[in-house]
């Protein structure tokens, strides 16, 4: 649904967005994640014909967004990072203007408007001013807005910013409720954990370079977490890696949390956490455990370690800003 | 060993006074593009308007005799010090307004407003530190105009202390229109509100009243000796005509017997220091949230018909405000007492006619450029801009659109004024005289246009409504009366080829020529109008960001 091949953009001597490739299938959510200045919100712009790129291509539904840009505009639902508003409109009649400039009949708007305040949960808010919003309100007014003219793709530049946590998790609940709807969603956010729970496939960006892009799986060995456990014993935990180590499937193990004594409150028993790591292609928890069990050692839990999106964000990118 | 500061108690003083907001403001002001762009297109207008008025006094005139410039050196130097002083007295007290009007609501918008009364600054600074930074830029150009007074002086028809005193009037002037539009500014969150109320304000201070007042010393109500003293004094356009050299015409009833112009200064100081006073009062309650609301919060929602774009700039136009019924209503009173009395013809009170219609345009084009120009420049600082243009609505819709919310917008005023202007011209004007008024007509249609297609231009070449509106305003002031209008320098120059050798200056050629250059200058106009228009739609997806 969205391509774009070898896409740059240039500001003067800065580069802003380097030889950029990346594909987005429909119905996919994409995160597109990177630090302050990497080129998200640039290549989002060019995306939405905010902005012509110096070279390269981007296209939405097959249609190159630098020559039919009015037909892309009719295909997108842009949400820019900071979005204004009509400070002397109403909710409604802020809708209903943009679904007039989508080009939907008057007799239709009504119904319309109704229909996207509703799936937003602002029904009740129709009648207040535009600026009288809360900021979470906002956000939610700047999704309605997307959706009016019912888009195939919505590009929405960090939608989640600056909402409490109950605002996130309706607002994730949205996303997650267009992507059955079959809308295709690029997302940009900081807040890496959002992400983490929607998206289908991120992308990782750093100084106008594409640094990752894939799915979450796909992400773990270049991580190198994959074939790695979290393995957590009663005791100090000598026994259980005098075992573990030995074994041939077994590359290392090593030590990354004790709990020397009991704090004599409620709560997780003393232990030691190791970290195993498997050779290429042999990971088995099964084997653990039962390495461990025979050998007497007390199991207390076994659980193979997580990707943090956070982390992948952390290793992968150096925070370098143009 | 560190060389200890010295110590100056002025130095700490005014520094106490002022605070850090002044410091920061200051020096921002100056680092400011729009500030550069501002002093350059003021002193293009004055080299333009210094030009016009020697080609209109000299070239026009010598016929290609050398001696005759020289033997009238002294009166065309009255002529352009006239010229100089208004305009300055005008452009001051305009930047000072303009720049002043959305000092409070940028501060409000940028969310800055709010934490600097988190810290030890106090409001008196906060209205301190704007109000130095804006009249910086007046004082700058008033600056700016000071060696050129010089000049004429040597040229002689100018005295210093009218040099002097002046200067004081437009500094005081400036300094209370600024405190004015400082202390609105608290008021309205836009500068087009604020600005408008301001025009309001001064139109009634300065134009309403003292009209009120000569009709009541008229009709023997009131004393007329004292209420001419006491008008001189509260009255900065009045106390510049008592004081400086009158090139224009007509004169105002002559100043009083009681006039002194450091005591008007010392007056228009004291009204600007008591303005600010209540600018410091409103800081805290506008930083809460105490702003003016348009009605719109009261009334029921709107359904859009017809252009977007246009609906969205005033949703409920369609009906129309007090104010606007207000104005029709006063526009037809004025023009049933110029039809039906004939008593102001040839009055000493005729002078604020002349005052109020040329005050109560240049409020038009004000509001025009506002709309126009601070249409798209707001939507920019808004970020609402960008979210407008990923619509697949056209550029023509776009601009066609803002045209047209602009004009229905100021419709009332526009046309109210033009009419009592058509009235006042038929009255004042002799049966042969009477084609002037339809090239009247085409003068105001075609600076509406020509205003619109600046406005829109500029609105989308720039990122900042105060930019914006000041360079539309600038070009607007250029263009049509300084190229194309009827008393540029070009116009000058082109009359006096045409017409060399004429003697009588009132033959049907002699008129029929001005009559065709005045029509072919405004469709000029026009054209300029439209050209900018043009380049506005192919710009507008250029400057977004």
């Amino acid at each position: 649904m969205i391509e774009i091949q070898k896409l740059t953009k240039t500001f003067g001597s800065l580069t802003a967005v380097s030889n950029l490739d990346l594909s987005i299938g429909a119905g996919d959510i994409f995160g597109f994640i990177g630090p302050n200045g990497a080129g998200k919100t640039t290549t989002m712009r060019i995306l939405v014909t905010l902005m012509e790129p110096t070279s390269g291509a981007a296209l939405i539904d097959g249609l190159d967004v630098t020559k039919k840009g009015k037909d892309v505009r009719r295909r997108v639902g842009y949400m820019p990072d900071f979005m204004g508003v009509y400070d002397d409109l109403k909710v409604f009649e802020y809708l209903e203007f943009f679904a007039a400039a989508f080009g939907i009949e008057f007799r239709k708007r009504k119904s319309i408007v109704d229909g996207v305040l509703e799936l937003t949960d602002l029904v009740s808010k129709q009648d207040a001013l535009v600026d009288s919003l809360s900021r979470g309100m906002q956000q939610r007014l700047g999704l309605a807005r997307v959706l009016i003219h019912d888009p195939k793709v919505l590009i929405l530049d960090e939608p989640a910013s600056g909402l409490d946590p109950r605002a996130r998790i309706e607002m994730r609940e949205l996303l997650r409720e267009l992507k059955r709807m079959g809308k295709t969603i690029m997302i940009s956010s900081h807040i890496l954990s959002e992400l983490e729970e929607i998206c289908d496939r991120i992308g990782i960006i750093e100084r106008g370079q594409l640094v990752f892009s894939g799915t979450l799986e796909e992400i773990r060995p270049r991580l190198g977490i994959q074939g790695k456990v979290r393995v957590k014993v009663l005791g100090e935990g000598l026994r259980a890696m005098e075992l573990l180590s030995v074994l041939p499937q077994i590359q290392s193990v090593e030590v990354i949390g004790a709990q020397a004594a009991p704090s004599g409150l409620a709560g997780e028993a003393p232990g030691t956490t190791l970290l195993v790591t498997f050779k290429e292609g042999q990971l088995s928890d099964g084997l653990i455990a039962r390495t461990l069990v025979q050998g007497g050692v007390d199991l207390v839990c076994l659980q193979p370690e997580q990707l943090k999106l956070d982390d992948a964000f952390l290793q992968l990118t150096q925070g370098i800003v143009h | 060993m560190q060389a200890m500061p010295t110590f100056s108690p002025l130095h700490y003083g005014l520094r106490r006074l002022l605070g850090a907001l002044s410091d920061k403001e200051l020096r921002s002001a100056s680092r400011r593009r729009r500030s550069y762009a501002l002093r350059s297109g003021y002193i293009v207008l004055l080299c333009a308007l210094m030009l016009a008025t020697w080609y209109r006094f000299i070239g026009l005139q010598n016929a290609g005799v050398a001696a005759f410039g020289v033997s009238r050196a002294s009166v065309v130097s009255l002529q352009v010090a006239g010229q100089v002083i208004m305009f300055q007295f005008v452009a001051a007290q305009l930047i000072a307004a303009l720049m002043l009007s959305s000092s409070m609501g940028d501060e409000l918008h940028r969310g800055t407003l709010g934490v600097l009364l988190t810290t030890p600054i106090t409001s008196l600074h906060i209205v301190l530190g704007k109000l130095l930074s804006g009249l910086l830029q007046s004082v700058l150009l008033l600056a700016i105009s000071l060696p050129v007074l010089a000049i004429l002086r040597v040229l002689g028809g100018l005295a210093w202390n009218e040099v002097f005193a002046t200067f004081w009037i437009t500094l005081t002037a400036a300094l209370f229109a600024g405190s004015v539009s400082l202390l609105l500014s608290t008021y309205y969150r836009h500068s087009f509100s604020a600005l408008s109320a301001g025009a309001a304000v001064y139109l009634a201070l300065f134009i309403g009243l003292p009209f009120a007042a000569s009709c009541l010393a008229a009709a023997g109500v009131l004393n007329q000796a004292a209420t001419s003293a006491f008008l001189d004094l509260l009255n900065p356009f009045r106390s510049l005509h008592a004081v400086a050299p009158q090139p224009w015409r007509p004169r105002p009833p002559a100043a009083g017997a009681f006039f002194s112009w450091p005591v008007h200064c010392l007056i228009m100081a004291g009204a600007a220091v008591a303005v600010s006073g209540a600018a410091v009062g409103r800081i805290r309650r506008a930083a809460a949230g105490g702003w003016l609301r348009p009605a719109g919060g009261f009334r029921p929602v709107e359904r859009l018909h017809g252009s977007p774009v246009a609906w969205k700039e005033d949703p409920a136009g369609h009906v129309w405000r007090k104010g606007e019924i207000a104005i029709a209503v006063l526009a037809l009173a004025t023009c049933v007492l110029l039809v039906a009395t004939k008593r102001f013809r040839n009055s000493p009170l005729m002078v604020y006619h002349y005052y109020g219609l040329g005050s109560l345009w240049l409020m038009a084009y004000l509001r025009l450029a506002l709309a126009t120009a601070g249409g798209i420049a707001r939507e920019k600082e808004s970020g609402a801009w960008q979210v407008l243009l990923t619509t697949p609505l056209g550029e023509r819709q776009i601009l066609w659109g803002k045209a047209k919310a602009a004009w229905r917008r100021e419709a009332v005023l526009l046309l109210s004024l033009l009419t009592v202007e058509m009235c006042f011209l038929l009255e004042a004007t002799d049966a042969q005289d009477r084609l002037m008024v339809v090239v009247y007509v085409l003068f105001r249609l075609a600076a509406v246009c020509l205003l619109t297609g600046t406005g829109l231009y500029f609105g989308v070449r720039l990122r900042t409504t105060t930019l914006a509106v000041a360079a539309t305003l600038l070009t607007f002031l250029f263009v049509n009366y300084f190229i194309v209008g009827q008393h540029s320098a070009l116009s000058a120059w082109i009359f006096g080829k045409l017409l060399a050798g004429y003697i009588n200056w009132s033959s049907p050629t002699v008129q029929l020529v001005s009559l065709v250059w005045m029509a072919a200058a405004y469709l000029l106009d026009l054209a300029v109008g439209l050209v900018l228009w043009r380049r506005a739609r192919r710009n507008l997806r250029a400057y977004i960001f």
